[in-house]
């Protein structure tokens, strides 16, 4: 049975004031459901961003109310919006946002870190995270030593590393070429599977329009679509990304 | 020797002897003399150096004045720095890390600023206790004041964060997304 992970009902969000107001989102109403990857497109300036950082509760909108499995973010402070983060949302940016200063390893550990884990067993948890996207023989590398999607790979470890039961993931693939984001893709679908994890994507690449579940689309900041892909059309997207 | 030709005269008395009997008996046998131990002569001789020559007060206003200068350097280094990190500290505030978390790493930084800074000045000092250990004016440094000066000098870099802590506790993640 698949669980709601994140419920956003009438979500509204105005950037600006006076002149300079923007409505960035409109009405949004929408669920995520564990097991599912579901992206988000739409063109430049449509309200993707925003909607992701609503969802992933860096922003709290103006209006309406987002739920994380059932505990509703309105009214949250920001230390308790980051609260909410630390134990729910893992983040995958478009530029990776690695430290360069720590490895692979020290990265993925990182988001334990935060969260006051440093025992031996967040090493292990570190270490697996890093096996799930198959970079284990890279723990030890600096990012800088790391290809663009080999960086993208830590930084997918680095979010799912906490046992985060979203991952919100911005333009995953926009700085790889073919090869390297249906790599990242590929680890990103297998962890989509998962049904204890909500997966969103934001993107401009139709070229990971195969891997996803369930399409949504977005402009002027209204979803004017929501479509949900196949059983067969799914079991064929890494044919169809490399064409 | 006579009077007008001498200004201080050093007593000497044995191993065993009360020297605050001494004292009182040269006093009132040397009237027009000011009978003093050591140690009413070094405080005497202290107070009029720090207090009465200006001496003092310049040393203290050298002093006062390192302490700003040190303060505002490293202020101005863990300032540029946290400036420079900016996309470092919005991702750990994405990933969830509490204000709490992010002052410990400011305040580590100084940290490690005053230890480094510190050790390089402990050893110039050392350098200089030996050079002048035979000079008349040895300088003087003990472990008591090695150890108050390491003190005064993390005090120094954690205020010298407070402008740091300030940017980055204010830092809003969203900030991750910009190109």
């Amino acid at each position: 049975m698949t669980q709601t992970m994140i419920e956003a009902t009438d979500i509204a969000m105005a950037l600006g004031e006076g002149a300079g107001r923007v409505d960035a989102l409109k009405s949004i109403n929408l669920s995520l459901t564990g097991g599912e990857l579901t992206l988000l497109m739409g063109p430049s300036g449509s309200g993707k961003t925003t909607l992701l950082s609503v969802l992933g509760c860096m922003l709290s909108p103006t209006g309406g109310s987002v739920q994380i499995r059932g505990r509703s973010t309105t009214g949250l402070d920001a230390e308790q919006l980051a609260q909410v983060r630390r134990d729910n949302v893992g983040f995958v940016f478009q530029s990776y946002h690695l430290f360069p200063t720590l490895t692979a390893a020290e990265n993925v550990r990182l988001a334990l870190d935060v969260r006051g884990e440093r025992s031996p067993a967040a090493r292990l948890k570190a270490e697996d995270a890093l096996a799930t996207v198959g970079l284990s023989h890279k723990a030890k590398a600096f990012p800088r030593a790391l290809s663009g999607g080999e960086q993208q790979r830590v930084a997918v470890a680095r979010a799912i590393v906490g046992d985060a039961s979203v991952i919100l993931a911005d333009e995953p693939t926009a700085a790889l070429d073919s090869e390297n984001g249906q790599a990242v893709m590929t680890v990103l679908a297998e962890i989509a599977k998962d049904p204890a994890r909500a997966m969103f994507i934001v993107t401009h690449d139709p070229r990971i329009m195969p891997f996803a579940d369930r399409i949504l689309r977005i402009e002027d900041g209204r979803i004017v679509g929501d479509q949900r892909r196949s059983a067969n059309i799914s079991a064929v997207r890494t044919l169809k990304y490399a064409s | 020797m006579p009077p007008n030709r001498a200004n201080y005269y050093i007593v000497r008395i044995a191993a065993n002897a009360n020297a605050a009997m001494v004292r009182s008996r040269l006093a009132a046998s040397l009237s027009d003399a000011e009978v003093l131990t050591s140690e009413e002569f070094r405080h005497r001789t202290r107070v009029f150096w720090l207090f009465d020559t200006g001496a003092g007060a310049a040393l203290l206003g050298s002093a006062i004045l390192g302490i700003i200068v040190g303060t505002i350097i490293v202020a101005q280094t863990l300032y540029s720095s946290t400036k420079d990190h900016l996309k470092e500290f919005a991702t750990l505030r994405a990933i969830g890390s509490s204000c709490r978390y992010i002052l410990k790493v400011i305040l580590a930084q100084a940290l490690i600023s005053a230890v480094v800074g510190f050790s390089i000045a402990a050893a110039i000092d050392l350098a200089l206790v030996k050079m002048t250990s035979d000079a008349a004016l040895p300088i003087v440094m003990t472990p008591e004041l090695t150890v108050g000066l390491f003190g005064l000098t993390v005090v120094m870099c954690a205020i010298a964060a407070i402008a740091a802590i300030r940017v980055v506790t204010r830092i809003d993640p969203v900030l991750v997304f910009a190109q």
